[in-house]
């Protein structure tokens, strides 16, 4: 089942999820037979959860970039400013284009898939707004994917050359698009050429 | 120097027994499938050998899976739970592929859990895995775990350079590789990992020290109010199940 032996470089990579889906599972799977090198990634694991919290709780001086130095009192007023006038407008617009095209563009229904689920779990939901479907891809990936709509192998809707943001595939399907029914949501890696198929229950 | 020079020789040899490793025979893949098999055919004992052997992996594949929950413990038995009520069914297939389909459903709760409310917790009876789990020895217990921050500070205090420090930091929490590291900070690898052993080693001491202090009761305040949390959400859980079960007419 493990029969890959990770290098040193492939552990620091495990380390710092650099690595893909696959390449997790492997070196998941390696580390079930290797109690010690487990207990000694139970350390890293430690430090890389440990420190994610201390930088948390304490961010540094390049995370807080209203505090920048240098920065008078004024330019922070009018960045903060900036900001207010971009999220009114921003508001205002998304209400009228709501308007206009009666397509919400406030607040979609996001779902969210597991990569591990297999095809016979559907995932049910209501289409009566916009949906945002979100599918884990692989660590850190640059990977380009296709994702693919399909009722009864029939293409309903297709989207090419997505990447990762945030480890997540993310897909907007526009209100309106899928009638009640069940779609298979396909998605392939480009580079490595697996896809995997998801069940979709639409309401 | 002599010292450091015996750190490195330490640190060497591991380097090298990872490698060496794909001469060993794999024992708890085999095993956990041959458990696999017991339970399926009715060995109720096997059962709890199976959680044994793969509680504290699984545990750290959901530690590291889902690094912002605080269900890790409700997921491990709930993964625990449809597992082994899997086997008792026969409903496994394949049981020389049992770990990855422990590993599988418990990523698949673990989402399960994101989805969900925040304050979701298991449903699952989980006194049978709580029986066995406390009576293992982890390195990593749920205690220690959750004082990760407490460990992982006292290292850093403790380093004194700043720019050990700093590698720490830049390989942990910014994920730089460490060949780029070795570079921006005009290293030898041998340093680089003088470091990280040198660190490691320290926060495993601290744990063990800490454990030995919860061992002989020195922390017997934070056990106690722990321990009676626990209770008192088993008891609620309990409850709840039992609550569902006189409900649905099975009680």
């Amino acid at each position: 089942m493990s029969k890959m032996t990770p290098d040193e470089k492939m552990l620091q990579d495990y380390i710092q999820n650099k690595l893909s889906a696959e390449q997790t599972e492997a070196v998941d799977l390696w580390l079930a037979d290797h109690p010690q090198a487990l207990q000694d990634m139970q350390l890293d694991l430690m430090f890389a959860q440990g420190l994610e919290e201390i930088q948390a709780d304490n961010p540094t001086d390049d995370s807080q970039w209203l505090h920048l130095p240098g920065s008078s009192f004024l330019q922070r007023v009018g960045l903060i400013a900036a900001m207010a006038v971009v999220f009114v407008l921003g508001g205002l617009t998304v209400h009228f284009l709501d308007k206009d095209t009666g397509q919400s563009m406030s607040q979609p229904d996001i779902i969210m898939l597991s990569t591990n689920r297999g095809i016979e779990d559907d995932v049910s939901f209501n289409h009566n707004e916009n949906t945002v479907i979100q599918i884990p891809a692989g660590y850190l990936s640059d990977d380009r994917y296709t994702v693919e709509l399909l009722q009864k192998s029939q293409t309903i809707y297709q989207i090419n050359d997505v990447t990762s943001q945030d480890d997540l595939l993310t897909v907007f399907v526009p209100k309106g698009l899928l009638a009640a029914g069940r779609y298979q949501l396909k998605v392939m890696n480009l580079s490595t050429q697996e896809s995997e198929t998801f069940g979709l229950a639409v309401h | 120097m002599r010292v450091l020079y015996y750190i490195y020789q330490n640190q060497k040899m591991r380097v090298s027994a990872l490698g060496s490793d794909k001469n060993k025979t794999p024992l708890n893949v085999e095993r956990a499938a041959a458990l696999a098999r017991r339970i399926m055919s009715g060995d109720a004992l096997a059962e709890n050998e199976f959680v044994r052997l793969n509680h504290s992996w699984l545990l750290f594949i959901i530690r590291r899976h889902f690094s912002r929950s605080c269900h890790h413990e409700d997921i491990l038995h709930d993964a625990f739970m449809v597992v082994l009520g899997k086997l008792q069914r026969s409903k496994i297939k394949t049981p020389e592929s049992i770990l990855v389909y422990l590993r599988s459903t418990a990523i698949n709760i673990g989402y399960e859990y994101m989805k969900k409310d925040k304050k979701f917790s298991s449903a699952v009876k989980q006194d049978f895995i709580d029986l066995i789990a406390d009576a293992q020895d982890t390195l990593l217990s749920q205690l220690v775990w959750d004082d990760k921050v407490h460990f992982v500070k006292q290292v850093i205090n403790e380093l004194g350079q700043e720019r050990d420090q700093d590698i720490l930091l830049q390989f942990y929490f910014h994920h730089v590789s460490k060949v780029r590291i070795c570079q921006n900070m005009e290293l030898t690898s041998e340093h680089f990992d003088r470091v990280i052993y040198r660190a490691k080693q320290r926060l495993k001491d601290l744990i063990n020290e800490a454990d030995n202090n919860n061992d002989h009761g020195k922390d017997s305040k934070t056990n106690t109010r722990k321990t009676g949390d626990k209770n008192i959400k088993k008891l609620f859980q309990s409850m709840v199940l039992t609550l569902f079960k006189w409900q649905r007419g099975v009680a």
